[in-house]
């Protein structure tokens, strides 16, 4: 039958999948594939660079191309990917680890560049395969293996972060939201420039039993009561404090992107130097 | 109506239960049976109850469900 299932970009052959049950991560993969089918892409058009972590495994499951890159570093290789062939489509794919604790400094300036790339990045709130340590996302007072008492530190807000950096476009949404993750990567992937989705996520071996919530479904119903959109979140007196999320699109802008920037600026010394560059 | 079946492919489940968690008429169950892999996986029961919305395909995080029209008025 005719419904969109993005079948055709997945490796069914090794299947199943690695990660733990009810995990978010093939919930996003899911998405991402009925993304490519939606926007009709070619598997030679498409690159997909995937950084370090559970989530950075995704490249084993999709038949695009795909580079699997070092910690933290998928958007330098992205980057380096993207300005030696401009016609591709290139995503990135990092955890909240991989993406903003340690690689924190390359999302800074990929949104500042405002690089042509669409970055997914699942947040499970912890370092998932090393053995649920904390990151940079996970909320204050939040137990984790290094943190058994609580994390006494705060957490990023990752797309505030990325739109006041300067990327184009920022969204999030939660794994109960399959059909709009969906829709959010296909938005992603339209806009030039940076477009940055977070992917609220469980990690349903570490994160979630660290605090209290034993089951994928006990997790699932904890976002779907705290990942809101802004009209309804805007109702909850202070909704932060008490661990509401903000979801949909966050942020949209028209800036102009790296390569067309990197262009014009070639063209302008070309005719400067009265022809060609 | 349009009619459905929903198969739940057993080796690849792992039982998460997050199909039934999203489906309005319950059609997932646990099987109480193991896979080779271990997991207690699902099965999908009273298929013929299937309303064809789809939230099962967009949640399994393990490309475990099958869904084909089967026809109907
Ligand atoms: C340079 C370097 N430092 C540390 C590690 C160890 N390491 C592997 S995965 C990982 C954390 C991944 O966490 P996250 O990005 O949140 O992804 P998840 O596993 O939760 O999907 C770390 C610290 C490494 N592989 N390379």
């Amino acid at each position: 039958m005719g419904h969109t299932n993005g079948l055709a970009y997945l490796r069914t052959d090794i299947l199943p999948n690695m990660w733990c049950p009810g995990c978010g991560n093939g919930i996003v993969l899911s998405a991402m594939l009925r993304a490519f089918e939606a926007l009709k892409l070619e598997h030679h058009e498409v690159v997909a660079v995937s950084g370090i972590g559970c989530w950075g495994k995704v490249d084993d499951y999709i038949t695009v191309n795909a580079l699997h890159a070092t910690h933290g570093r998928a958007l330098s290789f992205a980057t380096g990917v993207k300005a030696a062939n401009p016609r591709l489509r290139v995503l990135v794919l990092a955890g909240d680890g991989d993406g903003t604790t340690i690689g924190g400094n390359h999302l800074i300036h990929s949104a500042r560049r405002n690089m042509d790339l669409t970055m997914i990045m699942v947040d499970n709130f912890n370092y998932g395969m090393t053995g649920g340590q904390y990151s940079a996302t996970t909320p204050g007072g939040r137990v984790t293996s290094t943190t058994r008492g609580g994390n006494p530190e705060r957490a990023f807000d990752v797309c505030e972060l990325v739109r006041a950096a300067g990327g184009n476009y920022v969204a999030r949404q939660s794994i109960a939201e399959g059909a709009l993750i969906q829709k959010r990567i296909e938005e992603g992937l339209s806009r030039p420039g940076f477009s940055f989705i977070e992917v609220i996520s469980a990690c349903t071996t570490l994160y979630g039993p660290n605090n209290g919530l034993k089951t994928p479904v006990d997790m699932f119903r904890q976002f779907k009561e705290k990942c809101l959109p802004k009209e309804k979140y805007d109702r909850i007196e202070n909704a932060a404090a008490k661990g509401y999320l903000t979801t949909g699109v966050l942020h949209q802008a028209d800036a102009p992107d790296f390569l067309s920037q990197y262009e014009a600026m070639r063209g302008r010394l070309a005719a400067a130097k009265g022809g060609r560059a | 109506m349009k009619k459905y079946t929903v198969q739940i492919l057993s080796e690849r489940c792992k039982g998460c239960g997050l199909c039934r968690e999203v489906c309005s008429r319950q059609v997932p169950e646990n099987s109480g049976c193991f896979n080779r892999h271990g997991y207690e996986y699902f099965r999908a029961a009273q298929t013929e109850d299937c309303v064809g919305c789809r939230r099962c395909l967009m949640v399994c995080p393990d490309f475990s469900i099958e869904l084909t029209e089967t026809g109907g008025a």
